[in-house]
């Protein structure tokens, strides 16, 4: 049900030879929401057909064959719009001489094509520009400090205030993998803008969508809650807070732990792996080395601390009480609910709230510990 | 010990709680209660909504306590979704 | 011993650039001989550096299990891995019981995920419908007329119909294969926490927490694999030995002189120490014994040997030499002298060019050898694809012996519990006469079901520990101001092995070798060719089409039976076939093409 503005079919074309590991395609096989074949096999409602050009899971045996519609749409010869997706940290290509860092395919000279030659005439001419992964994002593992090829993100190769034919800047999901069901996501939310269903893709300052990293990592931790009662895992064997052990989710936007990796299962530091700052512009140097503790989480952890110790002995009270069932619970020979058949009941009345109410009130823990043998 | 009286054949003691005793207390806080649409993360559009739309929007704030102005949209075009 | 006889011979340049359907940057440059059928020359080459032995100095040892998973996207979990056993041996320290059955757990997950993926929906595309129809209609007409020997077990009636259900996309193994891929993949999160790159995998062990809810999660999902693995090892035995009885002489496809390593996997709890001293014992303990297989001999399964025998060879590669740059290793800590081309000691310095695909560097990949001490040879071992070496030297070594993987000498026997659609199976998968493009494609789908078995016994062992309410799975540790290690681990494709050096507390070298590098070499400076360069070399070309049309299906189904995985170490291109050269070139005999000058 595209509208008048929107467009019928889509090419993608998935160009993973930046310098990458080609693990960010790998993980969008493991998607399921969508999985890449609905999207393929055209199984989501009003989304346009799709055509994918991507060298893992082409048909064809490589080559002319596989590299023909990435040269008609550098040439603007495609008959419907693309998004361009790149996948890998983007090489300084100015500093080598004759030599090249990664190519893909080769150049009318018999020489290998740089990914640079291929970006500077896919991207003017593609409907969208996705970024997919930490290394095409933001330069990634191999932009680490000491690295031989200068290689940065797309946007900074691009330029940061780069937009595309639709006026889209460039898209970044960042993610070391990505998560698979993020990168389709956005996907498909770029598809349904296409079929002029969705609008303007909403991105922050760093170009990431907002549904997707709006948030830390720490804010939708399962294991925050220990944080906050100042409760700390001070090695790996611990299933408690890591953030004494090197976790940096406090600061880092990733819904990982709150999505889990796939199909609701794994993540990060909620099964017990540090947060080491996958998704961020300053991995991976800011966060190294990993397996300290951020300087962040000595100072707030140590004020916690007290706060904590509190609190947690008041939610230990509170716990045992609501860990007791109400005595009315019973087989004794005799009714003790409080049942009446007619309401309201005029003895109840001048009573007021909570008179009997024994399971919830303190004083009355004592006694049903000593009453109820759960408790010896 | 009082003795246990019959209610239509049921043998009813001495209640340890009554019916009521878990309803509502006044003074307490209530999630239902007016004016908690104004908390943090959202606004009102003002009074005339389209036809089957809400006036509440939500901003980046509305899902992190953590430099939430840098979370919103850059685009004004887009419609500001923080994460669930 | 070779013969010359110069004849006239028409070569076609054709190139394949870049391959798809494999992880990396491939390139494969060829020259054929279309009137005698042959392919007569090959280069591959890989058109990617990003420098990780160069970025990673400097850094703290204890990162390098993180940062080098990135160096690939479909088996990064190998990479740490193999990096935690070269840091525990370089920190002292053994890992407690329970975090050895988690990696195995993950890493025989991983395992069963990559292969089915890469067998079911990268490589059996190559055999699907689709594909033969355009390049051997003739097979695929006899496919339709040939019954499927196990067509009981797996539901296919004819070959055809095993060809059908592969076509991308719409054929129903195709399809059921990525759903398998998740699941398995669902497997690895819940011991390795996230896929590929691992979130909960430290040196001195794991952060996952070891209860009985995680172990149950990962054994019924385990039960459901098995299940389709049951199925999928008759139905791959009944497609890839049809191609034999529809082509004579298909077993020349990708033919290669055995040369296999493999790294050894699945460390054994009761025996490994990570100690150097020792690691020729806890090297024989693993559940994939490690050794080298020369002309079907095994030579060795001793780590120390394999390590002492590792050289690094430049050759036609973008590189800078090191000789005369630092040695960090002489000894290794039992006295051994190690080579100035060993890991330990290489420095990695790029020099990036213009490629020359005619008599100079033309690769990103570096040419690693392996020192035939026996014979001087520096050896062009390749891995089979993974699983042919594994199989291969396991069952020559006969040290594996646990209720569900046995050893035999010749064999190796796996047994399988009952599952949802089939009782109790046992499979064996025999020693093959010819290290080939079939035999490497075969023995992934054995080995698939090798990993699902061993991760039965490995459940098994995990909820001994957890019955005793044994939860260590992590052991502390302090960083040495100075100290060596190295790890051998088999990545899901072959031989992986890191080397690390570190001082002053840093890491003053790393060199990790995935398989790739050995598979996918450029000729090294004894101009011996890499694997694929030489297994491809000498091909036999069977498809039915001409020089027009020509796809080159044999020789992709070749290079992709090695399992190329490029970020670790390479793009086909089909160019439109042009007539490059007429020229009298000598026809050499065996093995000598790019042999010794």
């Amino acid at each position: 049900m595209a509208t008048k503005s929107g467009v019928e079919e889509v090419h993608v074309l998935w160009i993973s030879e930046g310098m990458s590991c080609d693990g960010d395609t790998v993980s969008v096989t493991a998607a399921e929401q969508p999985a890449i074949e609905d999207v393929v096999l055209g199984l989501i409602p009003g989304i346009p057909k799709v055509h994918l050009h991507n060298k893992v899971l082409d048909y064809s045996l490589g080559g002319e064959d596989y590299l023909r519609v990435f040269h008609q749409a550098a040439r603007g010869e495609l008959a419907a719009p693309f998004v361009l997706v790149i996948e890998g940290s983007i090489p300084n290509e100015r500093i080598n001489g004759e030599g090249f860092w990664t190519s893909f395919g080769n150049r009318a000279d018999g020489q290998p094509k740089p990914i640079n030659d291929w970006i500077d005439e896919l991207a003017p001419r593609a409907w969208a520009v996705v970024a997919i992964g930490t290394c095409a994002t933001y330069g990634g593992i191999h932009a680490m400090a000491g690295n031989a090829t200068g290689c940065m993100g797309l946007a900074d190769y691009l330029g940061w205030d780069f937009r595309s034919t639709a006026g889209i800047p460039v898209v970044n999901v960042p993610g070391c993998p990505v998560q698979p069901d993020n990168f389709m996501e956005t996907l498909t939310w770029l598809l349904y803008q296409a079929a002029g269903l969705n609008p303007m893709i909403p991105l922050d300052q760093e170009l990431r969508p907002t549904w997707l990293f709006g948030k830390t990592v720490h804010e939708g931790c399962d294991r925050a809650g220990y944080y906050e009662q100042g409760d700390f895992a001070l090695d790996y064997n611990s299933p408690k807070c890591q953030v004494k052990v090197g976790c940096w989710g406090p600061v880092v936007n990733c819904n990982v732990p709150k999505r889990g990796w796939m199909a609701g299962i794994g993540g990060c530091p909620n099964v017990g792996g540090i947060c080491i700052g996958c998704t961020m512009p300053g991995f991976p140097d800011k966060f190294m080395p990993f397996m300290d503790e951020p300087p962040g989480a000595a100072l707030s952890g140590n004020v916690i601390r007290t706060y904590g110790r509190m609190i947690r002995a008041l939610r230990a009270m509170t716990n045992d009480t609501m860990n007791a069932e109400p005595r009315w619970r019973h087989n004794r020979p005799e009714l003790t609910t409080g049942y009446n058949p007619r309401w309201p009941h005029p003895r109840d009345e001048p009573a007021g709230r909570g008179a009997t109410v024994a399971p919830i009130r303190a004083r009355d823990r004592a006694s049903e510990l000593a009453g109820d043998p759960k408790f010896h | 010990m009082k003795r246990p009286r019959i209610f239509a054949n049921l043998r009813v003691g001495k209640p340890d709680t009554k019916p009521s005793a878990p309803s509502h207390v006044r003074g307490i806080r209530g999630g239902n209660q007016v004016g908690a649409a104004d908390q943090v993360g959202f606004y009102s559009t003002g009074p005339a909504p389209r036809r089957g739309v809400s006036d509440i929007k939500a901003t980046a704030a509305r899902s992190t306590g953590i430099n939430p102005r840098a979370r919103n949209p850059i685009d004004p075009r887009s419609p500001n979704l923080p994460p669930a | 011993m070779r013969t010359e006889t110069n004849v006239q011979r028409n070569l076609v340049e054709m190139a394949w650039d870049p391959i798809t359907r494999i992880i990396g940057n491939l390139g494969i440059y060829t020259k054929i001989d279309f009137d005698n059928r042959e392919v007569v020359e090959c280069k591959s080459t890989s058109s990617l550096f990003r420098g990780y032995s160069v970025f990673m100095k400097g850094k703290d040892p204890r990162d390098a299990g993180f940062i080098t998973s990135r160096i690939c996207g479909i088996c990064g979990d190998n990479h740490t891995t193999c990096s935690v056993y070269a840091q525990n041996m370089a920190y002292g320290i053994k890992m407690p019981p329970l975090a050895e059955c988690i990696f195995n757990l993950g890493e025989a997950a991983e395992y069963m995920f990559d292969h089915a993926i890469f067998q079911d929906n990268l490589v059996m595309v190559d055999y699907c419908e689709r594909m033969v129809k355009e390049t051997n209609p003739g097979v695929l007409e006899k496919a339709e007329h040939t019954a499927a020997p196990h067509a009981d077990v797996h539901g296919h009636r004819t070959i055809a119909d095993i060809m059908r259900s592969y076509n991308p996309f719409t054929g129903a193994m195709y399809r059921e294969a990525l759903v398998m891929s998740r699941l398995t993949r669902e497997m690895f999160c819940l011991m390795e926490g996230r896929h590929v790159h691992p979130s909960t995998l430290y040196a001195g062990g794991t952060g996952t927490v070891g209860t009985p809810q995680v172990f149950t999660d990962y054994l019924s999902r385990l039960l459901r694999f098995l299940d389709f693995a049951k199925r999928l090892v008759p139905l791959n035995d009944d497609l890839l030995d049809f191609f034999y009885e529809a082509m004579p002489g298909y077993e020349k496809v990708g033919d290669r002189r055995v040369l296999l390593g493999c790294w050894g996997s699945f460390q054994n709890p009761d025996v490994c120490d990570y100690s150097y001293r020792r690691m020729t014992e806890w090297g024989r303990a693993m559940y994939v014994t490690p050794g080298v297989v020369v002309d079907g001999k095994l030579v060795t399964t001793d780590l120390v040997d394999i390590n002492l025998g590792i050289r690094i060879l430049l050759g036609n590669s973008f590189y800078d030499d090191w000789e005369q740059e630092e040695t960090f290793v002489q000894e290794d800590p039992l006295g051994n002298a190690v080579d100035k081309r060993h890991p330990w000691n290489q420095t990695t310095i790029p020099k990036p060019q213009k490629r020359d695909l005619k008599d100079g560097p033309y690769s990103w990949v570096m040419s690693p050898r392996w020192l035939d001490k026996r014979t001087g040879d520096h050896l062009a071992l390749d891995t089979g694809g993974g699983p042919l070496a594994r199989l291969w030297v396991t069952a020559l070594a006969k040290l594996v012996d646990t209720p569900y993987v046995k050893s035999t000498g010749s064999s190796v026997v796996m047994s399988f519990p009952k599952t949802a659609s089939f009782p109790e199976t046992r499979y064996e998968w025999k020693i093959p006469q010819w290290a080939n493009t079939i035999e490497r494609t075969r023995a992934r789908a054995y080995f698939i079901a090798y990993a699902g078995a061993m991760a039965v016994y490995f459940v098994e062992r995990a909820m001994e520990l957890i019955r005793q309410g044994d939860v260590k799975v992590f052991q502390e540790f302090d960083v040495p101001e100075d100290g060596i290690g190295c790890g051998f681990h088999e990545a899901v494709r072959g031989v992986l092995s890191h080397h690390l050096v570190i001082r002053d507390g840093k890491i003053a070298n790393y060199h990790p070798y995935p398989p790739t590098p050995w598979n996918a070499s450029p000729r090294d400076q004894y101009g011996t060719p890499g694997p694929y360069e030489d297994a491809v070399q000498g091909l036999p070309i069977f498809e039915e089409n001409g020089q027009a049309g020509f796809k080159g299906i044999d020789i992709m189904r070749t290079v992709r039976s090695f399992d190329p995985c490029l970020p670790c170490g390479v793009h086909m291109y089909v160019g439109n076939g042009k007539v490059v050269e007429q020229r009298h070139s000598p026809m050499l005999g065996l093995g000598a093409l790019g042999g010794k000058p």
